[in-house]
C-alpha cells in the first residue's frame, strides 16, 4: 500500500450532462466545500476537449485540498498532472497504467461484485490504490438495479485489501452508516450534480459524516 | 536524413485497423503480410474500441513490427502507444494537443493529420516528426468529409515544411507513380494495402511503382 494520505471521507464523481449549462461554475461551488477527492468522469468527450476541460478543473481543485482524479484517459491525467485515474471495465489494466503514472498518483478501478477482483492478475492487483464498489443503494443513475446493501459492503470492505470508496445512492442520511461499514470514503455524483445549491448539499452530507469520524 | 531516421526513397506506410483485420490472427498475419512484401511502417488504427482491447492488439503489432525491425505507430492514444513502447503515435486533431504530447514523450515520435500547408506547418512548429497530409484523393476507406487536395495541394504542403511528409488518401497502382515527384516521403494507405486479401503482393506492386 501506498504511503500516500487516502483522500477522505467524501468524493464528487461528475456528469456535465447532470450538471447543466453551468458546469465549471458548479464544480467551483462543489469544491469550495472542500471534498477530498473529485473524479472527473466525461466520457463521452474526444481527449482533446476532455483535456481541456481538465485543465480548467485543476485550476479549481489545485485551490482547495481536493484530489482531481481522472476517469479512464491516462493521457489526459498525465498531460494536466491529475492526482489520479480512474479506470473502468474496458479500460487499459491497472498494471500498464501504473507503468505510466507516478507512485504517487492514485489508481481506482470500478467494482461491482468480488468477482471483478478475482479476474485481476497479480500484478494489476499491485498497481492498484483504491477500489470504488457501487451501486451501494438504489440510485436514479442505475435504475433498476438493487444495491448491494450494507451486509454486502461489509463483506466488501472486510476482504479488500484497498480502501473501497462507496458509491451509488448515498446520501446524509444513509452516509455516516456507509462508512461504519468499512467504506474509508463515500462518493456522490447526481445529488452532486443535479442539486441547485451545491454548497449546501455538501455541508448537509459533511456535517452527517462528522457524526462517524472519531471512529475513523 | 530526419528524426524519423529515414533516409530519401518513397516510403510505404500501411493503417489498419478491426475493419480491416477484425480479428487478432488476422491483424498478425496481414501485417506479417504486408511486411514481408516491403511496408515500411505500420500505423494500427481503432475506433470505437475499448481500452484494454486496443492495448493488446497494439502489443501484437508491437512484437511483429520489432521483429522486422519496421517502425510501429498508434493512432489517437498517446497512452497506448507509451504503454506498448511504439515508435510513436498518431494524432489527429480531436486527440491530445501536440504540444502536450510532445512533452509527455520526447523520445516518441508524432505524427500529425493536415489538411493544407497552415497546419503542416503549425505542427511542424509544435514539434511533430511527420505530417500525413491527405486526403489527396477521395478515399476508398471511409467517407469523404474533405474536399481532396490533389497533388497541387501536397506539393504545396510539402514546400511549407522540413520534416516527412505522407500523402494519404485514395492512392492506388493507378495514381501513385505521380507521387515521385512531389519529393514527399511516402504513402499512407489503408485500402491499396489491406482491402485486398494479399497484403504482401499488394505491398510489393506498390513499392515497385513508388521506386
Amino acid at each position: 500500500m501506498q504511503q500516500k494520505n487516502f483522500p477522505k471521507p467524501l468524493w464528487i464523481v461528475t456528469n456535465r450532462h447532470l450538471a447543466g449549462p453551468f458546469f465549471l461554475e458548479k464544480i467551483a461551488e462543489i469544491v469550495q466545500e472542500k471534498p477530498s477527492a473529485l473524479i472527473l468522469r466525461e466520457k463521452d468527450l474526444p481527449p482533446q476537449e476532455l483535456y481541456e476541460l481538465a485543465v480548467q478543473v485543476k485550476k479549481i481543485t489545485e485551490q482547495s485540498d481536493t484530489a482531481l482524479i481522472i476517469n479512464s484517459s491516462v493521457e489526459v491525467a498525465l498531460a494536466v498532472q491529475a492526482d489520479g485515474v480512474h479506470l473502468g471495465q474496458g479500460a487499459l489494466k491497472p498494471a500498464v497504467v501504473r507503468s505510466l503514472l507516478k507512485t504517487q498518483q492514485w489508481l481506482g478501478l470500478s467494482v461491482h461484485t468480488w468477482e471483478d477482483i478475482d479476474n485481476l492478475s497479480e500484478q494489476d492487483r499491485e498497481a492498484l490504490d483504491y477500489l470504488l464498489l457501487g451501486n451501494i443503494f438504489l440510485t436514479d443513475c442505475k435504475a433498476g438495479k438493487k444495491g448491494l446493501g450494507l451486509e454486502e459492503l461489509s463483506r466488501f470492505t472486510s476482504a479488500s485489501p484497498w480502501p473501497v470508496v462507496a458509491i451509488g445512492g448515498i446520501d446524509s442520511y444513509n452516509g455516516a452508516l456507509t462508512l461504519r461499514h468499512g467504506a474509508k470514503a463515500i462518493a456522490i455524483m447526481s445529488s452532486a450534480m443535479t442539486t441547485q445549491m451545491p454548497a449546501k448539499t455538501l455541508r448537509d452530507l459533511k456535517k452527517s459524516l462528522l457524526s462517524f469520524s472519531d471512529s475513523y | 536524413m530526419n528524426r524519423m531516421g529515414f533516409s530519401d526513397g518513397l516510403l510505404l506506410y500501411g493503417i489498419l485497423g478491426r475493419e480491416q483485420a477484425l480479428s487478432n490472427e488476422e491483424l498478425v498475419s496481414k501485417v506479417k503480410s504486408a511486411l514481408a512484401g516491403g511496408c515500411d511502417i505500420v500505423q494500427l488504427r481503432e475506433k470505437n474500441i475499448d481500452s484494454a482491447t486496443y492495448y493488446h492488439r497494439a502489443l501484437l503489432l508491437r512484437e511483429v513490427t520489432r521483429e522486422a525491425g519496421k517502425k510501429l505507430f498508434i493512432n489517437d492514444r498517446l497512452d497506448i502507444a507509451m504503454a506498448v513502447e511504439a515508435d510513436g503515435v498518431h494524432l489527429g486533431q480531436e486527440d491530445l494537443p501536440l504540444s502536450q504530447a510532445r512533452k509527455l514523450w520526447p523520445k516518441g515520435l508524432i505524427g500529425i493529420t493536415v489538411r493544407d500547408a497552415t497546419m503542416a506547418r503549425k505542427a511542424e512548429l509544435a514539434g511533430a516528426d511527420y505530417v500525413g497530409a491527405g486526403p489527396v484523393f477521395a478515399p476508398f476507406s471511409k467517407q469523404l468529409a474533405d474536399k481532396p487536395m490533389g497533388y497541387e495541394g501536397l506539393q504545396e504542403i510539402r514546400n511549407h515544411v522540413r520534416i516527412p511528409v505522407f500523402a494519404i488518401g485514395g492512392f492506388d497502382a493507378t495514381n501513385i507513380e505521380g507521387l515521385k515527384t512531389t519529393g514527399i516521403q511516402g504513402v499512407a494507405t489503408i485500402a491499396a494495402l489491406f482491402a485486398q486479401d494479399d497484403p504482401q503482393k499488394n505491398a510489393v506492386e506498390l513499392k515497385k511503382l513508388l521506386s
